[in-house]
């Protein structure tokens, strides 16, 4: 059976600075996995290749058998959560999972607020459905996010750093939320450096640094690793 | 030192409130081209357009940014006769007025569309916008908060404008004010009223904006 995500040798270069060196993996139907790495490693341009919002330069990036060409061509089935949440300010809450809804999926009016109030609900943003996300704290944006992206029905969901900007507490309600998203059977692909959410949550666990794949494994084979550089890593980041 | 009598305006006033209502329809028409252009051209610029285009809209605001408006109603209304285009006053009135602020304004529209965060293209084109949708419905409608003082002021500069119109005859305020004076002689009294009703009018404006700002002030960015 074809998997659901398929990279085949991708690379990626700025300039001449090479981010991605001949990645390849498959990723299959209900995964969760997690992407750790250093700082630069390539984590946040590989998860944005997943969907198009970068080009590679060599390679492919194959979604459910629809090669990524842009953006576009995968919108319905890859959802993405941002660090920086980048929800819409001149929308309240509601507004901007009904907005969406309208636009892309051309849902009438009453259905798509009934539909936005349930995904409000299921993220725990019932009473601010008329607040603008600005008047929101960082947790309740991100859940926000999260509701707008599910809104689009995706099989995938990509979330870079999605707690990074987050203080511990705030980020907890966020990982909750994701947790209980991923009940619904559904594909994620998760950058982050908070190593609780990577043990309790990662089916996968990739390690990346300098543009390759150093580990592909469970939480606890992670742990268990011989390499030196990887165990270095882990202390600083799991202490 | 001369007495000032307004007493007789009188018999003008009807005449002025004509005047004053063909000002404003010039104005307000005006300024509506000029928003439309200023969003085409502005959103136009601030995309990745074909060269030869983004040269040609360049050259239109600079020339238009670059030269009298004076000299713009006149090309329109008495040049363009020579190659064969004909224009009603008002009309070339209106294409002059509407082409100038339109090239200034433009330039606002532009700047307000940079200022948007690069993540709103982002997440709108991962939930599937097409392009125009990004536009219409994520980066105009906060671009416009950012560009709506500065275009209301360019909407009170466009009605004080209006004045240069009257070299093209039409019975705008400033040409019936100066008509006034040349039967009245009463120059003081004649330009101040004149004065007043533009000042009426930009403030009005002004305080249609401050409106229009409130209501915007509900979210931000």
């Amino acid at each position: 059976m074809e998997p659901l995500i398929r990279v085949d040798r991708i690379s990626k270069s700025y300039a001449e600075d090479a981010v991605l060196k001949q990645i390849s993996i498959d990723i299959d139907h209900g995964e969760i996995v997690a992407i750790i790495g250093p700082s630069g490693s390539g984590k946040s341009t590989f998860i944005r290749c997943l969907n198009g919002l970068e080009q590679v330069d060599s390679g492919a990036v194959v979604i459910d058998g629809i090669k990524v060409e842009t953006t576009a061509s995968v919108a319905g089935k890859v959802g993405i959560v941002f660090q920086k949440f980048n929800l819409f300010p001149h929308c309240t809450a509601l507004e901007n999972i009904v907005q969406p809804c309208r636009v892309v999926r051309k849902i009438p009016l009453q259905e798509a607020e009934e539909f936005a109030r349930s995904l409000l609900g299921e993220v725990k943003l019932s009473e601010k459905a008329d607040q603008y996300p600005a008047s929101l704290s960082g947790g309740q944006q991100q859940r926000l996010a999260i509701a707008r992206a599910l809104s689009m029905k995706p099989a995938i969901m990509l979330f870079d750093e999605p707690t990074s900007s987050l203080d511990p507490e705030l980020a907890y309600e966020v990982f909750d939320t994701i947790k209980s998203i991923a009940r619904h059977d559904m594909t994620i692909v998760l950058v982050t450096h908070q190593m609780n959410m990577v043990k309790n949550f990662a089916t996968r666990v990739l390690f990346l640094e300098s543009g390759f794949i150093k580990f592909d494994g469970t939480f606890d084979a992670l742990m268990n690793t011989d390499d030196t550089r990887m165990q270095q890593f882990l202390k600083k980041i799991y202490a | 030192m001369k007495e000032f009598d307004f007493g007789f305006l009188a018999p003008y006033i009807p005449q002025l409130a004509a005047a004053s209502r063909v000002t404003l329809t010039i104005g307000v028409l005006s300024f509506g081209m000029a928003l439309l252009i200023s969003v085409l051209v502005g959103v136009l610029r601030s995309g990745s357009l074909p060269k030869i285009l983004d040269i040609l809209l360049g050259i239109y605001v600079e020339i238009f940014r670059g030269t009298p408006l004076l000299i713009q109603l006149f090309f329109i209304y008495y040049g363009l006769p020579s190659i064969g285009i004909l224009l009603e006053p008002v009309t070339a009135a209106v294409i002059g007025l509407s082409l100038n602020s339109g090239a200034y304004m433009s330039e606002v529209v532009r700047a307000s569309i940079g200022a948007i965060d690069k993540g709103q293209y982002e997440a709108s084109l991962c939930l599937g916008y097409k392009k125009f949708q990004v536009y219409r419905y994520v980066v105009l409608p906060q671009a416009f908060r950012v560009a709506l003082p500065t275009l209301m002021n360019y909407f009170s500069t466009l009605i004080k404008e209006t004045s240069l119109i009257s070299v093209l005859s039409i019975a705008e305020i400033t040409r019936i004010g100066n008509q006034i004076y040349a039967r009245t002689l009463s120059p003081f009294e004649i330009y101040i009223t004149i004065g007043a009703i533009y000042f009426v009018m930009t403030y009005a404006v002004a305080l249609i904006s401050k409106q229009i700002e409130k209501q915007s002030v509900k979210w931000n960015p």
